[in-house]
């Protein structure tokens, strides 16, 4: 039974993992890499608007307040980039600390009575996905959140698969575009929503930790050795598989959180192969002048 | 031939009855502490959130989905305490025993601050003693065989915790009303405030994200030197630095250090309920007298 | 005031004013987040702290942990930015992530060892703007002085660094070393911050107060200064709202201040604020608007050798489709005693717009003439351009084309490009 668990953990992180390393794909080349962690600050005031509306913590309420929140911040982000030479990362560094403060200035006014923060009320727990209900599809029980992970994947690479080129040019090459006559503007708040809505759902499933791991460790280590989009994702994709399978048995046997685990092992194979690659390039080029040398 | 496999049979079927022994998961170590006192051995006893550790700061470990699977009876606060676990615990209850222990008390009991339910239901002993009837019918009604030993161990705590609640509400009756005033960073004493008459004020809110204001902070430092209240108080698993600060710039004192969210560790005074109760309301008295 | 509010507002002020003072070299850098990197990479560090101290909150342990965390993540940071197709940003995001993972999987393996004063470790570092102490004034303080001295002593060389890494390589600068000092020396201000006003404020007052300043300037010393304003101004006012009003978090309250002040100087400021673009954009119209106008009036002035132009024509030739638009424009020109009316519906330029519009004129036709014999454009084609680069050219650039084209009397549709002299015998004022 408990290996049933395992399975269903392994399989929700993995779901996570190929969600979040494709938006985050397209994060890291639009240079907001931290937009995972800048949105985790950022849903504050959703959810004590939320309460305020609905009157009770938790549930739906929290999540859709959440997911206003997040693409108001998003669109700030954009309005601000575009209206300003301020860079992006700046730009959210302004966003998600304005709107955090927001969020607590309204929990004060509101009446400090209340335990509303987005650890307790929104953030969800990996481990204890195999608790959740399940949904018969296909035949087979599925945990609820698992199913959801999935199909917001669907969701989400179908939106990128019809938007990849766009969304590519656009990162790169954001002059090339407008001359294309793309929608840049549009482009930009679609990439922006898409990747809000996918991480503050996946954040609800699974918490944050996994998530902002997922949308920054395997593009990163994908870019070491590949340089196309299916190189950088399969090899993310792979190596988050590897962490992930080797660490749900870990943490079940040194009774640590999985989640963590899982970034901990994604964040040591990246530092360790990082640190071989940048070794073995600096000892090569150094080999090729010393060649150099001794041919004059 | 026949009696004596039917023999064989029946003792069997007795020694597995005895020999069963029910799985109990609690979520918070105060949970934990009340079935282990009516249990005892009858039962085996798990908590997720071991010594001193705060519901609120809670982070999940691997073996905690064990507990809960193994588990035949899960015990969890209710009212919120535990979060987005308490909603999965809830949605888990169609499908094992699962029960929040709030559930014993009536709605006119839960504080309400006008939406926002106050989970802290421990620190009134006339609610707590509710919860411990809750938990011993439970357990009763999976044990049936030992329903009479799981009352007798909660007449015996429930006396244990009315003579502890009525010393501690004279010692606190005995300070002055002026002075009778309970000042903590963390809001989680309304209940205690409402069961043994004393007012209580909080530096911050209920929330790990609430922060106080310049303003609030010198209200309470000013109603502090108005009424001449000698001491504050901070918890174990709060960050202290407000409090200091109130200490620093009033003639208050810090009159010691409060179990507000957990029990303290096993071994010490304040490892039990009652131990906790007690350690709360003597070092205000103390503080405050 | 009390000497608790007196205090509160003093640490605010300054730890604003070093704060927006160090944020310019992360905003420029690209690395605005690094606040909030060093804020969750501390965490290891104050676990290991925790164990070291024998599981007592003991807060040199503590402290010491989280500046010994801060610092390694840093270094990491350096090593991986820029290296690689590694980003800054990316790098940063890294080892956030990654540090803080690690130092869950440490709370984790706390939680079991049953220690009941771990509960509540990742908060205890964390402090709030209404809570300062006296030591961390202090810490501030001294930390405000260091860091103005260094700054100023090692001014070129860090400001080479930054904006000219390879240049001052090549140089022998060591322009890696000036970097870590100086993202030391940063750190070390979180650190401090973190202690005193918690992670959200602490990385606020590293981005915001900085940001405002792109309204401002473009040079580094003048960003510093104002930044520093800008911070301590947040702080000031931020402290200030929060004594004067119940239920007025003190840190949200200066973060929400300085990002006031920064959508202010987005819209008002003088480099590429909102408004001034929008105005200099419409200033720039109605000037076009003008010399479209009198470029018109004049031919009719040349075809007809009378100071006199029909408004109709004048219209038709403008290119101008909203009649109510000219009309306006017609009725500025009056005001601007740029043209006079002839009755109802004729104009005469008066001497100034004389002058105005033979200029035009002239360097429309100059760059028509320009375009057909230096770019080998056809005739028929060079009349749109003109059109719009006609309000472009600036006297030196005239002076240029006139040379290069030996200065000539004929555009390429025949007409007189009118010269100097001609401007002169015209009567043109100050030809």
């Amino acid at each position: 039974m408990l290996t049933q668990d395992a399975i269903w953990i392994s399989l929700s992180a993995f779901a996570v993992a190929a969600t979040c390393s494709l938006m985050g794909y397209y994060l890291t080349l639009r240079k907001q890499s931290l937009f995972g962690d800048a949105l985790s600050h950022s849903l504050l005031p959703g959810l004590v608007l939320a309460f305020v509306i609905s009157g009770s913590i938790g549930g739906l309420p929290m999540l859709i307040g959440a997911i206003v929140a997040g693409l108001l911040c998003s669109f700030l982000i954009e309005e601000i980039r575009n209206q300003s030479h301020i860079k992006e990362d700046t730009s959210m560094g302004i966003v998600f600390t304005s709107m955090f403060a927001l969020g607590v200035l309204m929990l004060s006014q509101v009446g400090a009575n209340v335990h509303l923060d987005t650890q307790c009320v929104l953030f969800g727990e990996l481990l204890f996905v195999p608790l959740e209900d399940s949904v018969n599809v296909l035949g087979i029980n599925f945990p609820e959140p698992t199913a959801q992970l999935i199909l917001s994947f669907g969701i989400v690479s179908l939106f990128c698969k019809l938007f990849h080129k766009e969304f590519i040019i656009l990162a790169f090459h954001e002059g090339v575009a407008k001359s294309l006559g793309l929608p840049t503007k549009f482009l930009h708040y679609l990439m922006m929503a898409l990747a809000s809505i996918a991480i503050v759902a996946s954040f609800e499933l699974v918490g944050a930790i996994l998530v902002i791991g997922f949308l920054i460790l395997p593009p990163s280590f994908g870019k070491l050795f590949f340089s196309t989009f299916k190189g950088i994702y399969l090899s993310g994709l792979a190596m988050s598989a590897f962490s992930i399978v080797l660490a749900i048995p870990l943490s079940f046997s040194f009774n640590l959180n999985p989640a963590s685990l899982i970034i901990v092992l994604q964040f040591l194979i990246f530092v360790v192969v990082f640190t071989i690659k940048y070794l073995s390039s600096t000892r090569n080029s150094q080999n090729l002048s010393a060649r150099g040398r001794h041919h004059a | 031939m026949f009696y004596r496999k039917l023999l064989t049979i029946l003792t069997t079927l007795c020694l597995c009855q005895l020999s069963h022994s029910l799985t109990v998961t609690s979520t918070t170590n105060l949970i934990d502490d009340l079935v282990s006192t009516i249990g005892a051995n009858d039962i085996k006893n798990e908590s997720l959130m071991g010594d001193g550790v705060d519901p609120h700061l809670y982070r999940a470990t691997a073996r905690d989905l064990t507990k809960l699977r193994n588990a035949d009876v899960i015990f969890y606060n209710g009212l919120h305490l535990e979060g987005k676990l308490a909603e999965t615990l809830g949605r888990l209850a169609k499908r094992k025993d699962v029960y929040a222990v709030a559930d014993a008390l009536d709605t006119k009991d839960i504080i309400n601050h006008s939406g926002a339910i106050d989970p802290h239901i421990w620190f009134d002993p006339s609610l707590w003693i509710k919860v411990a009837q809750g938990v011993a019918e439970k357990l009763s009604q999976k044990l049936p065989q030992h329903r009479d030993k799981f009352f007798q161990r909660f007449e015996k705590l429930k006396t244990e915790i009315n003579n502890t609640a009525s010393l501690g509400k004279a010692s606190i009756k005995s300070i002055p009303k002026e002075k009778r005033l309970l000042i903590t960073s963390h809001d989680a004493f309304h209940y205690f405030g409402r069961y043994f008459d004393i007012e209580v004020l909080a530096v911050q809110g209920l929330s790990t994200e609430s922060e106080a204001g310049l303003r609030d902070i010198q209200n309470i430092i000013d109603t502090i030197k108005k009424r001449k209240v000698p001491a504050v108080f901070v918890e174990s698993s709060v960050p202290r630095a407000a409090i200091e600060r109130v200490e620093e710039s009033s003639k208050a004192k810090i009159g010691g250090t409060l179990f507000s969210d957990a029990l303290g560790g096993k071994n010490s005074s304040a490892g039990t309920y009652t131990g906790m109760l007690k350690h709360n309301i003597e070092t205000i008295v103390k503080g405050l007298k | 005031m009390s000497q608790y509010l007196i205090e509160a507002v003093i640490s605010c002020t300054l730890l604003g004013f070093i704060s927006g003072f160090l944020g310019n070299f992360l905003v420029v850098r690209k690395m605005a987040l690094f606040g909030d990197m060093i804020g969750h990479a501390v965490l290891p560090g104050v676990c290991i702290g925790f164990f070291l101290s024998a599981y007592e909150k003991n807060i040199f342990f503590i402290f010491f942990g989280a500046l010994g965390a801060a610092f390694v993540a840093n270094a990491l940071h350096e090593f991986l930015s820029n290296k690689l197709r590694i980003k800054p940003d990316a790098s940063l995001a890294i080892n956030l992530t990654g540090f803080y993972a690690i130092g869950s999987t440490m709370m984790a393996w706390l939680k079991d060892s049953g220690k009941a004063g771990q509960t509540g470790l990742d908060r205890y570092l964390l402090g709030q703007a209404s809570s300062i102490s006296r030591e961390d004034l202090s810490f501030i303080a001294v930390l405000t002085l260091i860091i103005v001295a260094s700054i100023f002593i090692f001014y070129k060389e860090i400001k080479a660094a930054c904006f000219d890494y390879q240049f001052s390589k090549a140089s022998g600068l060591k322009p890696q070393v000036f970097l870590i000092f100086l993202s030391s020396l940063i750190a070390a201000n979180v650190i401090v911050s973190l202690q005193a006003v918690g992670v959200i404020l602490a990385c606020a007052f590293l981005v915001i107060p900085a940001a405002t300043t792109v309204f401002y300037s473009q040079k580094l010393l003048s960003r510093l200064f104002l930044g520093a304003l800008f911070g301590a101004l947040a702080g000031f006012a931020g402290a200030f709202f929060s004594l004067s009003d119940a239920n007025v978090p003190t840190g949200p309250s200066i973060i929400l201040v300085s990002a006031f002040v920064f959508v202010l100087s987005g819209i008002f400021g003088p480099e590429n604020g909102w408004f001034r673009k929008k105005l200099g954009t419409w200033k720039d119209k109605r000037q076009h608007q003008t010399e479209d106008f009198l470029r018109c009036a004049y031919y009719f002035y040349e075809k007809s050798h009378e100071n006199k132009a029909q408004l109709e024509g004048v219209f038709k030739r403008s290119g101008i489709k909203n009649p109510k638009l000219f009309e306006r424009i017609r009725k500025r020109l009056v005001r601007g005693k740029v043209i006079k009316m002839n009755g109802e519906d004729s104009v005469s330029l008066t001497d100034k717009g004389l002058t105005l519009a033979a200029d035009m004129v002239r360097k429309h036709r100059l760059w028509e003439l320009y375009l057909v014999q230096m770019m080998n454009f056809p005739p028929e084609r060079v009349h749109a351009n003109a059109e719009r680069v006609e309000h472009l050219i600036t006297d030196k650039i005239l002076k240029e084309i006139e040379d290069t084209l030996s200065n000539p009397d004929v555009d390429p549709h025949g007409k007189v490009i009118p010269s100097l002299n001609d401007l002169r015998k015209h009567g043109v004022p100050g030809y």
